[in-house]
Formats: C-alpha cells, structure tokens, sequence
C-alpha cells in the first residue's frame, strides 16, 4: 500500500547535537508553526515485542515447549459457546511452559485494525500476563473529507513513508482494548477445552 | 548445569536500545518506549506497568469493589477509606473543579451510565442537581459524600497513571521514554514531535508540538462516540446537563503534568476559548481542532521560562 509522504517541519530528533531550549529540568514545549504540513499514515504499524521477548517478559527464567494444536470441529464449537466468542482460526499457537503454565500468541482483527498479542497462564489458568507484539493499523483509501485531496496538488512525492519510523508520538486514542478482551476470553475457553490437562 | 541465557533478553551492554511495549489497561492500549540499554529498560518498562495495572485496579467505575465502586456504591451515608493514589486523585480534580467552576466535574457517571459507557448500576438514585462540591475528602484518606452523586474518574485517571508510570521508569534511571495512554502521554527528556490525528481524518496526523519533558492529553470523539436513542453521543459530558461536548472537535492540552492535562482537555472542551484562565494557572496551553478542521491555539505557544 503506496503512501505519499509530506515534508514535516524540521524538528530536532532525539538525541540531536543541536540545542534542547530547556532551562534545567523545566517542561518545554514549542508549537510548530500553524503551516506545518499534516503527515499522511494510511497505515500504520509498529512492532513491540517478538513472541521470545514476550516469553521473557512473561515468565522470566522460564523454558518453553512448543505444543501447537489444530481444534477440531467440536472444540471449536464447544470454545464458541463457552466464550461467546468467534474462533477465526483452529491453529493454536501455544507452548507448554516448564514448571507449569502456558503461553499463546494469538491476533484480533478490528475495522481498522489488526493486532498480535501473546497471553500468559499461570499453572491454575489464569492470566499471567498479557503483552501486544505488533499492532497495525490500516485506514485504506476511503475519502471522508472532500476538500481533503486538495492539500496534495502541487506538491513532490517525497520517499515513501516510513512506517514506525517518524512518527513516534500520536495523541488521540486510537483503539479500545475491547477486541483483545474478547481475544483473551476465548483464549481461557480455549485452555479449558483443548489446552488443560 | 549452566543456564542458557535468557531467550529475547541480549547479553548485558551499554549501548542503547528503544524498547517499546504495549500493554490493554485502562480500557485503552497502553504503550511504553524507552530508551536505555535493552535489560534495564525491560526491567523499568514492567514495573512502570505494574504503576498503571495499580491505578487501573483502583479507579475502575465499572468494578463494584474498587474504590470507585465502593465510593458510588457507600460514599452517602459514611466515610470510606480509599488508597492515597486515589484520594490524591480526587484532591486534584477538586482542585480543577474549582478553578474551572465546575467546567471539569467527576460526577458524569450518571449521564455515562444512561449513554451506556458504564453499567447501568452506576449511579442509580443519584441526585442531578449535586456536582464535584458534594465530594468530601477527610484526613487518613477517607472520603464521604455530602450528597448521593456518582463519579467517574475516566476524565483523570488515565493521565495520574501515565504519571505514576513516568516516575516509575525516572526512578529506574530511564530519563528517555514516552508513556502513551490511548492518547494521554507524557515525555521524558526530548525534544519529540508530537502528532495528533485529524479529527475529521484519522489518517492525517498533524504535527503538533515539540515537547520535553512536558504531557500531552488529547480529548477526542472520533473513536469513542456511538449511537444512543437516535443521538450522536460522546462521553465528555457537560457537567449538570445531559449534553455532551460538540462532536468532531478534538481538544489537546500541554501540560506539565498528565492528570492536568487530562482533566484540563474536558474543561477546554466545555469552556473553549474561556479556558485560558485556567489554562494559565495550571501552566498549561491547549489547541482545538474544530470538525471543519480549523485549528485554534489556546494559552502561551511557550511555557514561561524562569526569570
């Protein structure tokens, strides 16, 4: 998915040799000017943790045994009434971990959104611990602003954007967590009726 | 038996890695970056989680036995005890209320429940007429209600936590990082730009600010309203009606600290222009982006440096 990337105002990067306007340890901020030129991320994704790394988080020390399965018809019929939830795939991605409890790697899939998470279960079946390890975002092409397009006439096309590259800081929110709470719920029912010894 | 080495984690060295994670917690995706050598910055980035999972347990309106659950459901009647981060919470968002004139006011839960944003057994037999000022905080971190009112401390909580999670990665030795709480984000040492999305247009980011050292909040509607009896509604209420703010706009505060910031976007959202007293006491600045896409900045385009 091409996106064209517009000049941004030239703000100083992190760790810079220029000059931070700072006076000691006092909050600073500047406004960049009101012609500062939007940035446009039809997509948009960022990548936190690997499956290893969220292993790690999870369950420090631990070792971990691969023990994938592919739910059969009743399994997932039995996870979908359990949890209320749509079971999309019948692969699990699970591994056992040494001493007890489980690690999955799953995805929820939003309207604009897709996100790779993992979930910890302690030896009893609980939550141990949840971490995203990627999250993308996608807006496609849809118009919702007709004079939108205008801003684009005349101007260059710069390198393409860098996805997670340049654009660090966003604020607005962007998702509810309601996708993954569902993602976790099944995933419990999950453990119940094909993981559980 | 030697011990492999731990799988993800790189052997120990100085050179810096950004270590970004995201976590769900408080009804949002939460996410921390931070930029230190890859084992520290592991260590800091759990526990600054662990700070907001804290204040998530706390404050939650929606869980009967939290202390906001207990507040709403005992408050009228006698003192409860509550966690100092909680008390310290509604200290500040007295303080807000105040200044503001009851612009910002923690007892929206009634309103939120009808609209659906809370269960509908929040703030059942509540009183419409009595606001923020029935809210009585008492020594040893009990609090009382004057009146039978119900809060909700979603217009506040989530900018304390990204405080809390601030000084936690500080306190770790991490002095370059952003917390990011579904848009209520503070920075470390910077500068960083800032964006905040086009309320018309998700995808357009507009950039917006460098900061340092400095939160950012950004009030929104474009993801959190939703359809009830016909209405277009969004849940920053205009305390003492059953209104909510105009849709489409999207009101960003700089501040010093994340609670400010958080608590001061409703009272820009309420106030608008007539926010900038306000603003100016808690050293803070603001900017608007109405639905037709103008953009309006409130307050100093600087903080005020020390003389």
């Amino acid at each position: 998915m091409g996106a064209r990337r517009l000049t941004v105002p030239a703000a100083r990067p992190v760790g810079s040799s220029l000059e931070c306007k700072r006076v000691d340890s006092r909050p600073y901020w500047h406004f960049l000017p009101a012609a500062a030129v939007a940035v446009f991320a039809p997509a948009y994704a960022t990548v936190y943790l690997t499956t290893e790394q969220a292993q790690a988080a999870i369950f420090p020390g631990a070792r971990f045994t691969p023990a994938f399965v592919t739910l059969t018809d009743q399994q997932r019929r039995a996870i979908e009434s359990r949890s209320d939830v749509n079971v999309r795939s019948r692969e699990v991605k699970a591994w056992r971990v040494d001493g007890g409890g489980w690690f999955i790697v799953d995805e929820v899939l939003g309207k604009h959104e897709f996100i790779s998470y993992a979930v910890g279960l302690s030896a009893d079946g609980r939550v141990a611990g949840i971490e995203i390890l990627d999250y993308r975002e996608s807006y496609g092409y849809e118009i919702r602003d007709a004079g939108w397009r205008k801003q684009f006439t005349g101007k260059s096309v710069a390198d393409p954007l860098k996805l997670d590259g340049d654009i660090r800081n966003i604020g607005g929110a962007t998702l509810s967590c309601r996708h993954i709470a569902d993602g976790v719920r099944r995933l419990l029912a999950t453990y119940e009726t094909a993981l559980k010894q | 038996m030697l011990r492999e080495p731990l799988a993800g984690l790189a052997p120990t060295r100085s050179h810096s890695s950004r270590v970004r994670r995201a976590r769900p917690l408080l009804g949002t995706l939460v996410e921390i970056l931070a930029v230190t050598d890859r084992s520290s910055a592991i260590r800091a980035t759990t526990a600054a989680f662990e700070a907001i999972a804290s204040v998530h347990r706390l404050m939650s309106a929606h869980e009967p036995d939290s202390d906001v659950g207990r507040l709403n459901r005992c408050a009228h009647g006698q003192p409860v005890r509550v966690d100092a981060q909680t008390w310290q919470v509604l200290e500040v968002a007295r303080r807000i209320s105040a200044a503001s004139r009851g612009a910002f006011d923690v007892c929206v839960a009634p309103v939120l429940a009808r609209w659906g944003y809370l269960p509908d057994w929040v703030g059942r037999g509540c009183d419409a007429t009595a606001g923020w000022e029935a809210i009585e905080l008492l020594p040893d971190c009990h609090v009382r209600f004057r009146a039978p009112v119900a809060i909700d401390l979603g217009g506040i909580a989530k900018g304390y936590a990204v405080d809390r999670a601030s000084a936690v990665l500080r306190a770790h030795g991490v002095a370059r990082f952003t917390v990011n709480a579904g848009g209520d984000l503070r920075i470390g040492d910077g500068p960083e730009t800032v964006h905040v999305r086009d309320p018309a247009c998700p995808r357009r980011l507009l950039p917006l600010a460098a900061v340092s050292d400095a939160a950012v909040a950004t009030s929104g509607a474009y993801f959190a309203a939703q359809t009830w009896h016909g209405r277009l509604v969004h849940p920053i209420v205009v305390p003492g009606s059953r209104r909510c703010t105009p849709v489409g706009a999207s009101v960003t505060v700089l501040a010093p600290e994340c609670i400010v910031a958080d608590a001061l976007t409703k009272v820009v959202a309420v106030l608008d222009g007539a926010s900038e007293g306000v603003l100016a006491r808690f050293g803070a600045a603001a900017c608007v982006i109405a639905p037709t896409g103008d953009v309006r900045r409130i307050g100093a385009l600087t903080p005020p440096v020390a003389a």
